[in-house]
């Protein structure tokens, strides 16, 4: 080791000395504290411990809107400005703007905090200039890449940005701006098969060659890829629309059936029951229900859209923000894949959190409403709590090689 | 034919080796005149492997045992014997041939041919389209199983060195009409046959006047 | 390398098999996406020319359940099959060994082919007229209707499976001299069949088809007829029902049936293409 002269000391420095030395690591701390102290408050209005908030909108908005805007998008921004780097070989963006990022997003989050008292204004400027940054910092090493492969992360994070947008709008006009979280859910189930694809046709392969010997490698196909997109895409537009709900039923059900149709990919033998790979696997198999539940909703004209989206949102993309959390954390910080048992043991508790809160809404769970919702969100309180406690040094510590950046490890598991 | 004898037939293109070789193995008849064929089990190897593909490989080398009525296991045992001496692992045995190599095909055919214990095995090109490392494991398979079976080998090919290398005899033919002009007997046992004796005598044995006649090249 | 226990391999090709069924029924989410993607846009038609013109996917789907359930539809579901299956049946009899025949025969297929593209070119509608002309409103009619329209189909395939087959795969039948019978089921069926199942497979579909057509003109049963009279009643929604049974069943039996049957039978080409 070469001898540094020891850095200025700096406010927070000694707690947190290596949280800006990546992009992911202030960004997944973000997501995890936002999931556990968004949905403390939450559960604390729900049981009566707190005073419903008089953010505008209502206290469910902001429920939705944290969850999505807050606690996924501060995921997609860790994972974007990372993985970007890694697809492309593009320089990771300076720490100056790194930090800046973060402290809008953080801005938003308090906006709305705020916003009973100062109006909406302070934090969609927040949240509108945090969307358009990080397009700015994700688009010129998407766009200057060969053949421009990776131009999906663009167009879903542009469609995600529209929605925000159109949310905004609405709201500030004072009318209902639930249809645009709706949508923008169907975006960032889009954004989840866009990424899951990449990451999951490196984490199969890399098991199968572990176990040495397989004859078929796993392969993402794209038309089975587009199809799934397609329908979710087509199924979330009719939604906004307001089309029949017959229609938006059948087109429900068939996002589901393409969703499961992209577990055709994954079975590839005993690879599949490796944590890793079976967590990503769980993330569809909470998509395709998730869709199923609404599609069949919708026909038989049952109120279960919120089951089922809660199983898209607190199932699907708590588990894809959670695996890609897990892994990309662990690989670019120099600590390889986490053998431990806790690993799949929070996963566990995100399923069962999304099982609960998706049966809370259903007829067969609707005697015991409240409870379910209190033990749901007392399960993910406890899966992210795990994650925060154990993923700590990952973010905020220096890297167990003593190198700087996003390297991947050289030596995993 | 001497049986256990290996004879190689040797000729230019449409000289009528292949014509020759059918008639022994009984698949043309003779528009005049006999064939006298005092072997009782001919079988032929043919230029491509010709498994049938909608066959397993082990079950494509029984096929012959099968076509005498032996049952499955007896068969399959046999097959299976044969072809790991071949040098086929149960894997392969369990592919259909499309999933084989051109070798491990070629192996497959030979052992199919052997399965039925012949007494007379013809031979038309088998080697040709294989490289020559293949070629030459395959020579070494052949010879190993002519030992031991003291079966008869009639064997047409282009190819000298490989006359000299596999046979006893080497008959010269030429076309139109098809007769043999020549006969050559090899004194030195084929186990003994290095690879530096196989040039040596090939170089030799391309400058004799009737093979250089047969051929239709300019005397030396 | 020794060969595995036997019960243990006979286990994992057990294993190996129940994947692969299972891997098969998988892919088909797939076409449920698809077909769903179809009832919506069904279902936006229907939205916009109105329940009397076209119902709703749901609305036939109930009607069809309906129908199922107080035992309406069944009898003349069983009719249809009878009479398109008996039909089908003597097509594949007939054409199959006729059209093995015919390909033994050089002459015989040259003195084929003219008569092929003649039954092939007659429309379906004329045989009918002609069977209701000789066999009357019965059984006879659409079973001769779906026979002579598939007949060609069947015969054709039959025909160029024979014609194809390898003549270094006949040699090599002689050379280990196999028996008439083994040449026939390991020879020259496996080949045949591969041309054989494609056109069984289209004349399934077209029996089905033509069954139908034939009810709807000649007979007083059989969904062909019941078709006729919803379509009297204008009961769209029936009609539906009745046009969802027929081509539900037709989907069951081409892709439970006949697709799994023809992918065992042709697992070597499976292989084959798997590489190339």
């Amino acid at each position: 080791m070469l001898n540094h002269p020891p850095p200025p000391p700096r406010l927070g420095h000694s707690l947190l000395p290596a949280l800006w030395i990546c992009p992911f690591r202030p960004f997944f701390l973000a997501t995890a504290l936002s999931a556990l102290v968004g949905m403390a408050l939450w559960l604390a209005v729900l049981a009566g411990w707190l005073p419903a908030p008089d953010t505008p909108g209502g206290p469910v908005l902001l429920h939705a809107h944290e969850m999505i805007f807050g606690f996924a998008a501060a995921s997609i921004a860790g994972f974007l400005l990372t993985a970007v780097v890694e697809f492309t070989g593009c320089p990771p963006i300076g720490r100056p703007a790194l930090r800046l990022l973060a402290l809008i997003w953080l801005a938003g989050r308090l906006g709305w905090a705020c916003s009973g008292v100062v109006g909406l204004i302070p934090a969609a400027t927040a949240d509108l200039g945090f969307m358009g940054l990080l397009l700015f910092h994700i688009t010129g090493p998407l766009w200057r890449s060969p053949q421009r492969r990776h131009l999906s992360f663009f167009h879903s994070l542009l469609a995600l940005g529209i929605c925000h947008a159109g949310f905004y709008t609405t709201q500030l006009r004072g009318q209902d701006a639930l249809p645009w979280l709706h949508l923008a859910t169907g975006m960032l189930m889009i954004l989840i098969v866009v990424a899951l694809s990449r990451i999951s046709m490196r984490l199969v392969n890399d098991v199968l060659e572990a176990q040495g010997g397989m004859s078929t490698p796993y392969l993402a196909r794209p038309p089975r890829r587009n199809l799934a997109i397609f329908a979710i895409g087509l199924f979330s537009v009719s939604e906004f629309a307001r089309t029949s709900g017959s229609t938006t039923g059948w087109l429900a059900l068939a996002a589901a059936a393409a969703v499961l149709n992209l577990l055709n990919d994954w079975h590839v033998g005993r690879a599949l029951f490796q944590r890793w790979v079976f967590i990503a696997y769980l993330v569809y198999w909470c998509m395709g229900l998730g869709y199923a539940l609404i599609g069949v909703g919708l026909l038989g004209g049952q109120p279960w859209g919120s089951a089922g989206r809660h199983l898209l949102l607190a199932g699907a993309l708590g588990l894809a923000s959670y695996i890609v959390m897990v892994v990309a954390g662990r690989m670019h910080s120099g600590w390889g894949l986490d053998p431990r048992p806790w690993v799949p043991a929070a996963a566990l508790l995100i399923l069962l959190a999304a099982l609960a809160r998706s049966l809370a809404g259903l007829p067969a769970g609707s005697a015991h409403h409240p409870r379910l919702i209190l033990i749901a969100g007392s399960l993910w309180l406890l899966a992210w709590g795990l994650y925060l406690a154990r993923s700590f040094p990952v973010l905020a510590l220096p890297r167990p090689d003593g190198r700087q950046g996003c390297d991947d490890a050289v030596t995993k598991r | 034919m001497r049986s256990g004898e290996a004879v190689a037939l040797v000729g230019p293109s449409g000289c009528g080796k292949s014509t020759l070789l059918n008639l022994a193995a009984g698949l043309l008849d003779p528009w005049e005149g006999t064939v006298r064929n005092g072997f009782v089990r001919p079988t032929m190897m043919f230029q491509q492997p010709r498994l049938l593909p909608w066959k397993r490989t082990l079950d494509n080398i029984a096929l012959g045992l099968k076509a005498r009525g032996e049952s499955v296991p007896r068969r399959h045992a046999a097959a299976r014997q044969l072809a790991h001496a071949m040098g086929l692992s149960d894997e392969d045995l369990d592919k259909y041939p499309s999933a084989l190599s051109g070798g491990m095909q070629s192996r497959a055919a030979l052992a199919r041919a052997f399965a039925v214990e012949p007494d007379l095995l013809l031979l038309d090109e088998a080697f040709s389209a294989l490289d020559i490392g293949l070629k030459s494991e395959l020579y070494g398979l052949l010879a190993h199983q002519r030992r031991a079976r003291g079966c008869a080998v009639l064997m047409i090919t282009h190819d000298l060195m490989e006359a000299l290398r596999l046979a006893d005899r080497i008959l010269v033919m030429t076309g139109s009409p098809g007769h043999i002009v020549a006969s050559h007997v090899i004194e030195e046992p084929t186990a003994g046959r290095s690879e530096d004796w196989v040039f040596a005598h090939t170089a030799r044995f391309i400058r004799e006047s009737g093979i250089r006649a047969a051929f239709g090249l300019p005397p030396c | 390398m020794r060969p595995a226990h036997p019960t243990r391999r006979s286990f994992r090709v057990a294993v190996e098999r129940l994947g692969a069924a299972g891997g098969y029924l998988w892919s088909g989410w797939g076409s449920v996406a698809s077909i769903c993607l179809f009832l919506a846009a069904w279902d936006v038609a229907a939205g916009h020319l109105g329940e009397l013109i076209l119902p709703r996917p749901q609305d036939a789907l109930v009607r069809l359940q309906g129908l199922l359930t107080e035992g309406q539809a069944w009898p003349e579901i069983a009719i249809t099959a009878r009479r398109a299956l008996a039909g089908f049946a003597l097509s594949v009899g007939i054409g199959s060994l006729l059209g093995l025949l015919a390909g033994l025969s050089v002459t015989a297929s040259m003195t084929a082919r003219p008569l092929v593209t003649l039954l092939v070119g007659m429309p379906p509608i004329a045989w009918l007229i002609l069977a209701l002309l000789w066999f009357g409103a019965g059984d006879g009619t659409p079973v001769f209707t779906v026979f002579i329209a598939c007949f060609p189909i069947i015969f054709v395939g039959a025909m160029q499976g024979t014609r194809t087959l390898d003549g270094q795969l006949r040699e090599l039948a002689r050379m280990f001299r196999l028996p008439p019978w083994m040449r026939l089921t390991d020879v020259i069926l496996p080949h045949v069949v591969s041309y054989l199942f494609p056109a069984w497979i289209s004349a399934l579909g077209m029996s089905w088809k033509i069954v139908v057509m034939a009810e709807l003109l000649s007979t007083e049963d059989g969904i062909g007829a019941a078709l006729a009279v919803s379509r009297s009643h204008l009961d769209t929604a029936a009609s539906m029902a009745w046009i969802v049974a027929l081509v539900s069943s037709l989907l069951a039996i081409e892709y439970l049936l006949l697709e799994p049957l023809k992918r065992h039978v042709e697992s070597w080409r499976e292989f084959a293409s798997s590489r190339s």
